[in-house]
């Protein structure tokens, strides 16, 4: 093809920025279907959020009286008709209103604010220890083929185990056997601490066993990643070019290697986002931590309709937006591909 | 650089054999080998790059130095210093995160200071012709031929005494090659560099190099000066190689190398199936690299270079007073095609039935194979020559059918019938294998038919030499056409050498590989320039 060079870049840009165009239309739809799923589903669950409050819960003795059960109806606005509720929905949305929560009696906003930096810990420092752990691993077996296929083997075994099954051995080893941490909870219950760093380890102390459940579950993906990330380097001609140039070591495995292997894993990072929110919601309730793991269960639990769909709603969007990163992520990989 | 024994054994059983070479300071190389020749192989082997897939043994000593015996550190270090590879181009030779500018600065920061960067940067850019935009450029936002030309770059950066170079114009458009080998030979001049240049295109072998290694199955096949063995080769297989080069012969109707099936595991010499003028032991012995007469040149081959199956040397006819030919010599080797051309009645034909043993002559020798001609057996055996005659109506019996014509030879000597063989031979010559027409008597066949007939007859000898006296001179333009290349194919697929006695210069120049031109009765002399034909066709 006679292509002169500047019209190949131009060609590349455009072709580029139309993949990324659709890549958005894709998570923007996607976007839409959940939330539609989002307020129609709790809606179609058996069950309703007042009926269980007076009868299952068994706190309220005193059943709701028809008038009582209208006018919380109309206090919630689960009254009118679901179109119009949809759209008071949206509406609110749109100016960051969520809608009070029926269990809690508290905006939800403010619910899952309280509770939101708790998971995002745990799951940031998962996914941020997973990363590292799992590219330490790759990058230890390479040039060993016998330590690699140990680790292989081991990751392979590790990686078929549930998050929370490993949790709950972790909990019966290490807290109920030994007890040298301890069983639930994010912090020692009516301590006063007496310092930032004390606090800080107390915090550290609590979170350890869900983050070590985690990271030994999530751990394997990026292993499994970086090893053929780092294989298919490795075996790329300009890494043999680079050695028969005679650089230094050090430059072929930063500036070669890694720099180039390391597209992939990231792409894999954001991609983890969404089962690492699966994988800390069980564990959050494994563990009795106080993240929003918890105040989801509470609120399927109580039919909290509202509550759930915050949730759902900020859980899916997170996924959403990493996927559609790790989607970017991906397209600007193929750019070396891109003839 | 000096080699020795230097072997290489793939996993996969591709076996480079031992091999012996030196290369001076200053001196320009090229290895020529056509694909999977083991040419790359080579040229890795060379400066210890094929890591664990493959078992190396032998020495290669660059500066002194065994550069299998040095530790990886200290290798690393003298890699693009005082040695250095440029490999075969593709996309992925180059880092695809880093631009250009980086890639080669890498390379530079091994000898030269920060500062001095720039200024090496834009010399080296500048003689390959790339515009200083590419530096910043990314290596998928460059063409191929760009990538080309940095790659070399990276190479010769530090100027290192020896630079191997794989294929270093594969990608490049006439120009930009000109201006790379340019490039090559300002660099060997100046900086007294030396280069190994891997190709499978003898033009570029024959436009920089001093000497020429020719590579096949991984074995040296000839070594020497590249201008006499582009003129002269010696083996069989550069023959070959040569004769389908377009580059070089860019007027010819090109015919490669033959193509054989291998059947079984090769033990003796690699070329061997594909050889035309292989011997039994040859599928057995590896032969070794000798030197070839007195010339400057190594050759393997059991048969000590290519043969020469036919020499006349001063060969003189005369009819009563008058001397029709003095004192001639000619050659023919093995597998070419020789055209022996000249005005008509100069003595063409004279000299071709001397050739063919159908006319004495006065004084003179012809060898066959070396040994003196003895045409009453040479016309009778398997392996020996036959003539294909001028005129085909009178050539035949016309009363014979076409399935006795072809069987005659065999019958009278070989006392046997074999319709295969008649059928095999008909095929070969493109004619009918149907009953009718085997029963169809020749005096019935048209001009074109019964010189393909008189062909068949011959082949079924299967001749080491067919002489063919102007054998397209009855037939039309499409016939003759077809003709041609029926003989050409014919001799390309069974191997043996023919010798084509024609007025017509231009099918002479099509189908080839040597011209004798026959200017008068003393002198008969060898057209080796294309330029000195050209005047015949203006």
């Amino acid at each position: 093809m006679i292509i002169n060079n500047w019209n190949k870049t131009a060609y590349h840009t455009w072709r580029k920025n139309k993949q990324l165009l659709s890549r958005f239309i894709i998570f923007l739809c996607s976007f839409l279907v959940i939330y539609l799923f989002n307020f129609f589903v709790p809606r179609l669950m058996p069950g309703d959020p007042f009926a269980h409050n007076t009868a299952q819960s068994g706190q309220d003795m005193h059943g709701l009286s028809a008038e009582e059960l209208l006018r919380l109806k109309a206090y919630y606005g689960l009254d009118k008709p679901v179109r119009e509720q949809f759209i008071n929905t949206v509406k609110g949305n749109l100016k960051l209103d969520f809608g009070q929560s029926i269990l809690y009696k508290k905006s939800v906003i403010e619910v899952i604010m309280s509770r939101l930096p708790w998971t995002v810990y745990i799951m940031l420092s998962t996914l941020l220890i997973s990363l590292f752990m799992g590219l330490f691993l790759a990058l230890l077996g390479i040039g060993k083929p016998k330590l690699d296929s140990y680790i292989l083997k081991i990751m392979s075994l590790l990686a078929e185990i549930p998050a929370f099954l490993i949790g709950v051995l972790l909990l019966f080893l290490f807290a109920a056997k030994v007890s040298w941490l301890p069983l639930a909870g994010n912090l020692t219950p009516f301590y006063r601490h007496t310092g930032v760093l004390e606090y800080l380890f107390d915090v550290f102390r609590h979170s350890l066993l869900p983050i070590t459940a985690l990271v030994l579950n999530m751990m394997p993906n990026f292993y499994f990643t970086a090893r053929t990330s780092l294989q298919t380097i490795l075996r790329k001609e300009y890494v043999f070019n680079a050695h028969a140039k005679g650089l230094a070591e050090k430059i072929i495995h930063y500036k070669y290697i890694l720099l180039n292997a390391l597209f992939p894993i990231l792409a894999r990072f954001f991609l983890s986002v969404g089962t690492c929110i699966g994988g800390t919601m069980l564990i959050e309730n494994v563990f009795a931590y106080p993240g929003l793991g918890k105040v989801l269960r509470d609120a399927v639990m109580y039919r909290d309709y509202i509550l759930i769909q915050g949730v759902f709603l900020l859980s899916t969007t997170v996924v959403l937006f990493s996927s559609f990163i790790s989607d970017v992520i991906n397209l600007y990989l193929q750019k070396d591909k891109l003839r | 650089m000096e080699t020795n024994n230097l072997t290489v054994t793939y996993n996969n059983g591709f076996t480079l054999h031992p091999l012996s070479t030196t290369i001076a300071e200053g001196e320009i190389v090229a290895v020529v080998g056509e694909s999977g020749s083991g040419k790359t192989t080579l040229a890795k082997a060379l400066l210890n790059l094929l890591g664990s897939s493959a078992q190396v043994s032998g020495t290669v000593k660059i500066n002194g130095h065994n550069i299998f015996q040095l530790p990886a550190k200290e290798l690393a270090k003298r890699r693009s210093l005082e040695f250095a590879i440029c490999l075969q181009n593709s996309y992925e030779l180059l880092n695809p995160l880093l631009t250009v500018r980086e890639q080669i600065c890498e390379v530079l920061r091994k000898a030269y200071r920060e500062n001095e960067l720039g200024e090496r940067l834009a010399w080296l850019i500048n003689q390959v012709d790339l515009d200083s935009a590419v530096l910043t450029k990314y290596p998928h936002q460059l063409s191929g031929g760009m990538l080309q030309k940095i790659n070399i770059i990276c190479a010769v950066a530090l100027q290192p005494g020896l630079v191997i170079l794989d294929e270093p114009t594969s990608s490049l458009d006439r120009s930009s090659r000109e201006e790379v080998l340019a490039f090559i030979r300002l660099l060997n001049r100046q900086a007294k560099m030396s280069f190994l240049i891997v190709t499978h295109d003898l033009s570029i072998a024959k436009a920089v190099s001093e000497r020429i290694y020719i590579l096949y199955g991984g074995k040296l096949v000839e070594v020497g000066l590249t201008d006499e063995v582009l003129a002269k080769p010696r083996h069989p297989y550069t023959m070959g190689l040569i004769n389908s080069s377009m580059e070089i012969h860019p007027f010819r109707d090109i015919w490669g190398i033959r193509q054989v099936e291998e059947t079984a595991e090769q033990q003796g010499c690699p070329f061997y199936p594909r050889c035309t003028q292989s011997l039994p032991l040859c599928a057995t012995t590896m032969p070794e690299l000798l030197p070839y007469k007195q010339e400057e040149r190594l050759v393997a081959c059991n048969r000590g270079g290519v043969v020469t199956i036919l020499q006349g040397r001063n060969i003189s006819k005369s009819y009563g007073k008058e001397q029709i030919i003095n004192n001639l010599n000619l050659e023919i080797y093995a597998a070419e095609v020789v055209s022996l051309v000249g005005k008509s009645g100069i003595g063409k034909t004279t000299l071709s039935q001397i050739l063919a043993g159908y006319l004495f002559y006065d004084t003179g020798e012809i060898l066959f194979d070396g040994k003196p001609a003895d045409f009453r057996k040479l016309h009778r055996m398997k392996g020996g020559l036959q003539m294909v005659f001028q005129d085909p109506h009178s050539a035949i019996n016309p009363h014979l059918s076409v399935q006795e014509a072809v069987q005659e030879p065999l019958e009278v000597i070989f006392k046997k019938q074999d319709p295969t063989l008649i059928q095999k031979a008909l095929g070969d010559v493109g004619l009918p294998r149907t009953i009718t027409f085997l029963r169809k008597k020749v005096k019935h066949l048209s001009g074109g038919q019964k010189q393909r007939l008189a062909i068949a007859r011959a082949l079924v000898m299967e001749p080491r030499l067919l002489i063919a006296d102007e054998p397209t001179s009855m037939l039309d333009a499409s016939s003759k056409a077809n003709m041609l290349r029926l003989l050409k194919s014919l001799q390309n697929e069974h191997g043996f050498s023919m010798l084509m006695v024609t007025h017509d210069l231009s099918s002479a120049v099509k189908i080839s590989n040597r011209i004798y031109l026959l200017e008068n009765k003393d002198e008969l002399r060898e057209i080796t320039d294309t330029k000195e034909i050209a005047p015949f066709f203006c």
